[in-house]
């Protein structure tokens, strides 16, 4: 019987393969989240003063900001997916290669989330550029803004994987962002914090607990902001690796479902 | 011949309900070692859906597949390992150049990193893909994306390959190339499972021809034995004969 860690340089090299393909990509998706995080930050730091938001949105939002750099890789990853599902059918090789079928399909969002992490892994910086001055290193928690970034970077690679997997066709791709993405990302407190929402209403606030979008934000403003005013670092954290797992389990079988594999 | 795969009542139902479809109906073949079994079958006979259940890449319904008396579902990265499944569309990551899919091939498959350039080399060699090393698979010609498609299948020195309507949409020059790679594969003991719709292909080919129809199989035997049998001349005139006493 062939053993699990038989597998692993299998794995390896399909990962390794998926790194190759993204290497081509890597300074268009840098360019694209430096435009991203140094126009909201500029915005929401400089220019909406104005209308009496307080300076210090701008850090909130450099933070919140990193915090779903990966989610912008959902769109173009469930493309990619789908489109291979319905076209030329690339995964039905990974299908056939000498790994349990769950394995090659479960790298796929291991491999969308690596991708995430090296963009997100620059996304600080990005972020803090035009907002430096307000930025309170002693709030700053490295070990957490590490383990969230990862957390981050894998949830959504397996959160795009599970919307692939349900999506029925590229003619429904379009209401996905509208539908799903848009919602999620803006109840789970791209503007505002748990706590005010608590303090607002709570019964949406414990409604916004089933959001996993919320566990994101929350927990990379609390490692980058500090903690008092977010939801504790380690309730993010586990929220965060139970949604990654329980969409990656679902996106398994449902690709495996729709492939009709062994 | 010894057999190398055995399959028994292999059934395979697409869909549930009203819109369920019955693919195989129990099929029973056994694939002997060395041997180029030829699945033939008009559209919608079963033939792919056959070849994918004996690569994995589809489940049956019902049935079993052994391989020296083991359910290849017992171990089925296992059985992969011995298998190489060449695909009627070219299933290759369109990103990596020709040469790159064949090193990660060979590496998918556990071979060393120094065995693998010296076979990624020696098929490179044999297929005349070294000039498009660097190129990409939407690059390539329909013959020479078969020809990588087969050289990514024989990476791993396979005992046993599928080859899914290897020459559809190929030149007649291209086909014959293809014909004669199919029998030199014979000669060293690589047993082949061919999907075909070409009946000249499968009777120059073939030491078997399987004629499947509507999920089941109406005759197995060597082109020789079918065409004296039914007093053809040619395999093609046995399948037309069998096409007309079914319709009538």
């Amino acid at each position: 019987m062939t053993t699990f860690l038989s597998y692993l340089p299998t794995l390896g090299h399909l990962l390794y393969a998926d790194f190759l393909t993204f290497k081509h990509l890597f300074k268009d998706k840098i360019v694209d989240f430096f435009i991203y995080a140094s126009l909201t930050t500029v915005v929401m730091s400089h220019f909406v003063q104005g209308v009496g938001i307080s300076a210090n949105f701008g850090l909130f939002t450099a933070a919140t900001g990193v915090a779903v750099s990966g989610m912008f890789e959902i769109f173009p990853r469930v493309m990619t997916l789908l489109s291979d599902l319905e076209g030329n059918k690339v995964i039905s090789y990974d299908t056939t290669l000498p790994i349990p079928t769950w394995m090659s399909l479960t790298r796929i969002g291991l491999s969308d989330g690596l991708r995430n992490l090296l963009v997100g892994s620059l996304s600080l910086p990005f972020g803090l550029l035009f907002v430096w001055n307000e930025f309170n290193i002693a709030n700053f928690n490295p070990t957490w803004f590490i383990v969230l970034l990862i957390l981050n970077s894998l949830f959504f690679g397996f959160f795009g994987m599970f919307l692939a997997s349900f999506v029925k066709n590229m003619s429904k791709v379009g209401s996905m962002w509208m539908r799903v993405i848009f919602p999620l990302w803006t109840l789970g407190g791209f503007q505002f914090t748990w706590l005010s929402l608590y303090l607002k209403s709570p019964f949406f606030s414990y409604l916004a607990l089933l959001n996993p979008f919320l566990y994101t934000m929350e927990g990379m403003r609390a490692a980058i902001l500090g903690q008092p005013g977010s939801l504790p670092l380690w309730v993010c954290a586990t929220a965060l690796a139970s949604f990654t797992i329980l969409c990656g389990w679902l996106a398994v079988q449902n690709i495996m479902k729709r492939l009709d594999c062994v | 011949m010894s057999i190398l795969l055995s399959l028994r009542g292999i059934t395979k139902v697409y869909g549930v309900g009203t819109t369920a479809r019955t693919a195989l109906k129990g099929v029973d073949l056994d694939i002997q070692k060395g041997e180029i079994l030829g699945l033939l079958g008009v559209n919608g006979a079963g033939k792919t859906t056959l070849a994918s259940i004996i690569a994995t890449l589809n489940p049956p319904t019902s049935g079993t597949i052994t391989l020296n008396s083991a359910s290849i579902y017992d171990d089925v990265p296992a059985y992969r390992k011995i298998i190489g499944f060449c695909p009627q569309k070219p299933n290759v990551n369109p990103q990596l150049t020709i040469k790159q899919n064949l090193l990660f091939a060979g590496r998918f498959y556990g071979i060393s990193a120094e065995e693998t350039e010296s076979r990624v080399a020696q098929l490179m060699k044999r297929f005349e893909l070294e000039t498009y090393a660097e190129n990409y698979i939407d690059q390539l010609s329909g013959g020479y994306k078969q020809r990588f498609l087969i050289a990514r299948a024989l990476i791993h020195k396979p005992q046993l390959i599928l080859f899914d309507e290897p020459t559809v949409a190929l030149d007649p020059h291209v086909r014959h190339e293809v014909w004669d790679l199919l029998k030199e594969l014979r000669s060293q003991g690589v047993t082949i499972v061919l999907t075909t719709h070409y009946l000249d292909e499968a009777e120059a080919l073939s030491d078997r021809v399987c004629i499947l129809d509507e999920g089941v199989i109406r005759l197995i035997d060597t082109p020789a034995n079918l065409k004296s049998e039914h007093g053809k001349a040619r395999l093609e005139d046995v399948f037309i004969k069998l096409i007309n006493e079914k319709n009538d």
